[in-house]
């Protein structure tokens, strides 16, 4: 008996060093960090008038050409994305039509001349990236078509495409 | 000798309260379409509470990280923003530390403290990082000295 409670003892002194030994705890958070899709663009340079005035004698008007009022900005976090335009003008006048010039964060497609038939490629071959370009707008007009105006209002739209 | 077994059973204890959920999206751009997003988010001062009870003696408190899943370029620190309160001592840890996969030692004191509070920070954000939902663990650890 006198033994046993020795055994014992000597069982609970080596518990007791072992617990000692491990005189720790742990315990945790989670961080998480959600990233939800940015696909934002934006015009900077505010409305554009284009003036048709001279000419040439023996040729038609002389084009209006501006590509240093606008420009787009654009950020995305995606992949596969470009550019499209589209005027709401359904039945101009004149004819317009607008190209990205000095591209940043993308490919320049041709130019394009402005309608309502279906948004047309602007920029392509954008993803996760910051970018931007200046646009450039040309208004062209005939002797024939006369003197008027066309307002357009030109949409730029960041969406899924290659 | 049994006295003394039930004594040592009642080890240190830590005990975390808290979690950090950040959001990114498009409000967080420098400045709209055509820049970067914010590098860098902080959480509330007191975003993490930390516990250290059941000790008589003093202890040290290391930190280490586990990723299920990080955004590619972004660093997570930590830094120890109140004493909290308690019979003890508490020092060290508040310089913002980085997390990462081995321990390290984040901050040390004596006896009890309760609620020690923690601030998180993420660095390196860009646009660069696909949408997802990324996740990892901070692991504290309070050991006896």
């Amino acid at each position: 008996m006198k033994k046993l409670i020795v055994g014992v003892a000597v069982m609970g002194l080596v518990l007791a060093v072992g617990i000692l030994a491990m005189a720790s705890n742990t315990d945790n958070h989670t961080v998480t960090v959600q990233v939800q899709a940015i696909n934002e663009i934006a015009i900077a340079g505010g409305n554009l008038v284009l003036t048709i005035n001279t000419a040439t004698a023996g040729q038609e008007p002389d084009d209006a050409v501006d590509n240093t009022t606008c420009d787009l900005d654009w950020t995305t976090n995606e992949a596969t994305k470009k550019i499209t335009v589209e005027t709401d003008l359904a039945a101009p006048t004149f004819t317009l039509k607008v190209l990205a010039q000095n591209v940043t964060g993308g490919t320049a497609a041709s130019e394009v001349t402005l309608s309502t038939t279906g948004a047309n490629n602007f920029v392509t071959a954008i993803g996760t990236t910051i970018g931007g370009c200046d646009l450039q707008y040309t208004a062209s007009a005939t002797a024939a078509q006369g003197t008027g105006s066309d307002v357009h209002t030109v949409t730029y739209t960041l969406t899924d495409g290659p | 000798m049994s006295i003394t077994i039930w004594e040592k059973i009642q080890a240190i204890d830590i005990t975390v309260t808290g979690s950090w959920f950040l959001t990114i999206d498009a409000s967080d751009l420098q400045a709209g379409a055509g820049s970067d997003l914010n590098p860098t988010y902080l959480s509330a001062t007191d975003q993490i509470g930390i516990d250290i009870e059941n000790t008589s003696t003093s202890w040290v408190v290391s930190v280490r990280g586990a990723v299920t899943k990080w955004p590619p370029g972004v660093t997570f620190y930590i830094r120890r923003t109140t004493d909290g309160t308690g019979s003890g001592s508490i020092s060290g840890g508040t310089s913002w530390q980085q997390v990462a996969g081995a321990n390290q030692q984040f901050f040390t004191g004596s006896l009890t403290r309760i609620n020690v509070g923690v601030q998180c920070g993420l660095t390196g954000v860009s646009i660069q990082i696909t949408p997802d939902t990324y996740s990892g663990t901070v692991i504290y650890t309070v050991t006896e000295t």
